[in-house]
């Protein structure tokens, strides 16, 4: 059933941003909504735009309440099971309402997009928090290695989708960061507090003007170091020795901050095709569904089926296609990072030397023995084998709960 | 739609929770919570007259379901499903002339939900059937929660509904001839909030009127937002007995509604064990995070050091590389193999 959608607009000039944002909203949401648009004291005529929207609740703030207070305003008009917190500046594409499906899943707690600049740039893929605070938003200009379905630690509030409940039970935005800044990251912050998921999608991605919709000010950079400061006064003990990506003294501190919540890695090495319903492919598949905080992540010599392409971003399956002369090196790199190593008998031959070498950096496993397992259902005992975590026990609860939750179909196997 | 029975023992929390009442909608929120704390394995499904299909502003986005029609189909369907029934409110709520008043339904209706909610006047009332008689809003604070209660104050006080700084008095009236008496307990300087309590709109208006600057929480304001001033209040002079009950959070009255709830518990116990339920699965996910976390720092630790290793491992490689090229070749070295052929 399609939940009932409460949209949460706050203006701030950028009239010209808002017609489009508000077009975009209109022409892409098939599903019913309601508008809700707190206006924070625009003085460019957006009023008279907004005037002029229909069944939109609009409410004048008449002055600046700043980001956090005015959604959390616009929240208290809101009736949906879902909120959408959206920028006056982020244009929504035409398959944005796919966001709601992942709220089948109770431990999600909120969704974002992929953000990219009018211009088709990537803007932000997830963003990731450092130990002093500042943020890193991921994958620009890197697109293919980080556009996947994952829980992250951060995104950023430019069209976040949250169930209400759950924002009324954090208590909204803490008005402590108003004007701006940092009060979406302390939001999912205390949303991981509670151990409901921030999850990813990159499936959808909403154009984000960035910056079109707020104060130009010298002041900004300072408010946003005063707030940063905040937040990690805040949160230090949980900040406490999180992976770099900015800086990063190696490679592998931006994996695990890309990571930091699927602390079961599997790597799978391949020489085979990757074709839909091979062995391969069905372990590779099976695995993500089991895995409860897992990233499966496929080095092949080959490229992936187009078909496979979409549905692995989908399932949150990472694909590095690489020579079999680089494979030793991406290997070295991801050192310590991945919990299993699994592999055929011919990816073991054609890397034999940084297989023996990762002897002591990972636990490893034969594919075949997980193809075989995933055939005959017994691929959850063998993750607990390997000190794996499967899905079902994350749920705690018995055969008929489990088995609303996501499995391999017949047509994904 | 009334489900079947199921494995999981569930209540029936009844009340008028589809009206923009405070104390309505404190009731939910504080029992619903303390049953749920202490019967995890338990359902508490909220029951009003007209359920979630009457929009009210201050209630939550949880389901209420609805009691009408009230007829035979549904009497029979809720006792099946529900374990017990915790009626709220008083009494003379559930009568059919004050249903009629609040819910503007048919006397036939009216008589039927009555008779459902209170029994048939000669029966005494079933042992599943609980009537809750206290007011639970002392335990409103505590159930909400300081950190929410702390940022929905600082909320109130952004959006101006109370003074940006400093102490104020938290005020309400039911009655337009309480305002008299209302108004004396306020002292010139005081800086004023007037907190509705849902039905007595007009008597608030009429007592901002009479005040100087009042600050007055608008109808949007949520019950968080009303518990947190009432909780933030320096004072609180409210006629209301649910508001009074919340600011109050008197011990002895939280000590009886705890009482209350342990008494109710303990009826279901026996029944209330099963599948994990929710905080247990909260509590195998805090688990897991815990786990997560310190296999990432261990994870970074471990690769750190050794691509520490490695780097001093490839330095030292170099080094002897140099070594062997200034020291393999000797020359005494060429001039034996040119002498002999080997070496």
């Amino acid at each position: 059933m399609t939940p009932l959608l409460s949209v949460v607009m706050v203006t701030f000039g950028a009239r010209e941003w808002v017609e489009r944002a508000l077009g975009a909203l209109r022409a892409h949401t098939p599903v019913p909504y309601e508008l809700i648009v707190v206006d924070n004291g625009s003085t460019d005529g957006t009023l008279d735009l907004l005037a002029g929207v229909e069944d939109a609740v609009v409410v004048a703030a008449g002055r600046n309440l700043g980001f956090g207070v005015a959604n959390d305003l616009g929240v208290l008009h809101a009736h949906g099971d879902l909120l959408v917190l959206l920028n006056s500046d982020a244009l929504v594409p035409d398959d944005w309402t796919r966001l709601f499906e992942w709220f089948d899943d109770p431990g999600v707690g909120a969704v974002v997009p992929q953000y990219v600049y009018p211009d088709g740039r990537l803007q932000e893929a997830g963003a990731a928090v450092h130990d002093d605070g500042l943020v890193a938003p991921f994958g620009v200009g890197d697109v293919p290695a980080w556009s996947f379905v994952r829980d992250v630690q951060y995104g950023s509030a430019a069209c976040l989708v949250i169930r209400r409940p759950a924002f009324g039970a954090l208590g909204g935005f803490d008005p402590a960061f108003a004007p701006a800044y940092y009060e979406d990251t302390d939001l999912t912050f205390r949303m991981w507090a509670t151990h409901a998921r921030v999850v990813f999608d990159p499936r959808v991605q909403v154009v984000h003007a960035q910056g079109a919709s707020s104060e130009s000010s010298t002041h900004a950079e300072e408010r946003r170091d005063a707030n940063r400061s905040r937040f990690v006064d805040r949160w230090r003990a949980e900040l406490a020795g999180r992976p770099q990506v900015h800086g990063a003294p190696y490679p592998h501190h931006r994996v695990a901050a890309r990571d930091f919540h699927a602390p079961d890695r599997v790597v799978v090495v391949t020489t085979g095709e990757l074709v839909p319903k091979s062995d391969v492919v069905v372990a590779i598949e099976a695995l993500a569904h089991a895995l409860a905080h897992g990233r499966v992540s496929v080095l092949s010599h080959a490229s992936v089926h187009p078909a496979l392409d979409e549905q692995w971003r989908g399932l949150g399956i990472e694909h590095i296609e690489l020579d079999p002369d680089d494979v030793a090196g991406w290997l070295e790199d991801r050192a310590g990072q991945c919990c299993v190593l699994v592999g055929d008998d011919a990816a073991r031959a054609a890397h034999a030397p940084a297989w023996f070498a990762s002897q002591g950096h990972h636990d490893h496993a034969d594919l075949a023995v997980l193809a075989g397992a995933a055939r005959d259902g017994s691929l959850d005992g063998v993750l607990l084998d390997h000190g794996l975590v499967p899905r079902f026990a994350l749920l705690g609860l018995p055969g008929e709960r489990r088995a609303a939750y996501p499995r391999p179909t017949e047509e994904t196997a | 739609m009334i489900d079947a029975p199921s494995a999981r023992p569930v209540i029936g929390l009844w009340g008028c929770f589809d009206t923009d009442a405070f104390g309505d909608q404190v009731t939910l929120r504080v029992v619903r919570a303390a049953l749920t704390r202490r019967l995890p394995a338990a359902h508490v499904r909220a029951f009003a007259p007209m359920g979630s299909t009457r929009r009210t502003l201050l209630a939550s986005a949880e389901i209420v379901e609805p009691l009408l029609p009230a007829d035979d189909v549904l009497a029979r369907a809720l006792d099946a499903a529900l374990a017990l029934v915790v009626i709220t409110g008083e009494r003379s709520r559930w009568r059919a002339d004050a249903l009629i008043a609040e819910y503007a339904i048919d006397e036939s209706s009216a008589r039927r939900l009555e008779v459902l909610v209170l029994g048939a006047p000669s029966a005494s009332a079933p042992p599943r059937v609980h009537h809750s008689d206290q007011h639970p809003g002392a335990l409103a604070s505590a159930v909400i929660g300081p950190d929410v209660l702390a940022r929905r104050l600082a909320f109130a006080r952004a959006v101006g509904w109370v003074p940006i700084d400093g102490p104020f008095v938290a005020v309400q009236v039911d009655r337009a001839h309480q305002l008299t008496e209302v108004a004396r307990s306020l002292r010139s300087d005081d800086a004023v909030v007037v907190v509705p309590a849902g039905g007595d709109e007009a008597a608030c208006s009429a007592l901002a009127a009479s005040l100087p600057t009042p600050f007055v929480l608008p109808p949007i304001a949520s019950l968080d937002d009303r518990v947190a001033v009432l909780h933030g209040a320096a004072r609180v002079v409210v006629t209301d007995a649910a508001m009074r009950a919340t600011a109050s959070a008197d011990a002895a009255a939280i000590a009886a509604l705890e009482a209350e709830y342990d008494a109710l518990a303990a009826r279901l116990a026996a029944d209330a064990s099963g599948p994990l339920v929710l905080p247990e699965v909260a509590a195998l996910r805090a688990a897991l995070d815990a786990r997560a976390r310190r296999l990432n720092a261990e994870r970074l630790a471990f690769a750190d050091a050794l691509r520490a290793a490695h780097a001093e491992r490839d330095h030292a490689r170099a080094q002897l590389a140099a070594w062997d090229a200034a020291h393999a070749a000797p020359p005494w070295r060429r001039v034996v193999r040119r002498l002999t052929g080997r070496g």
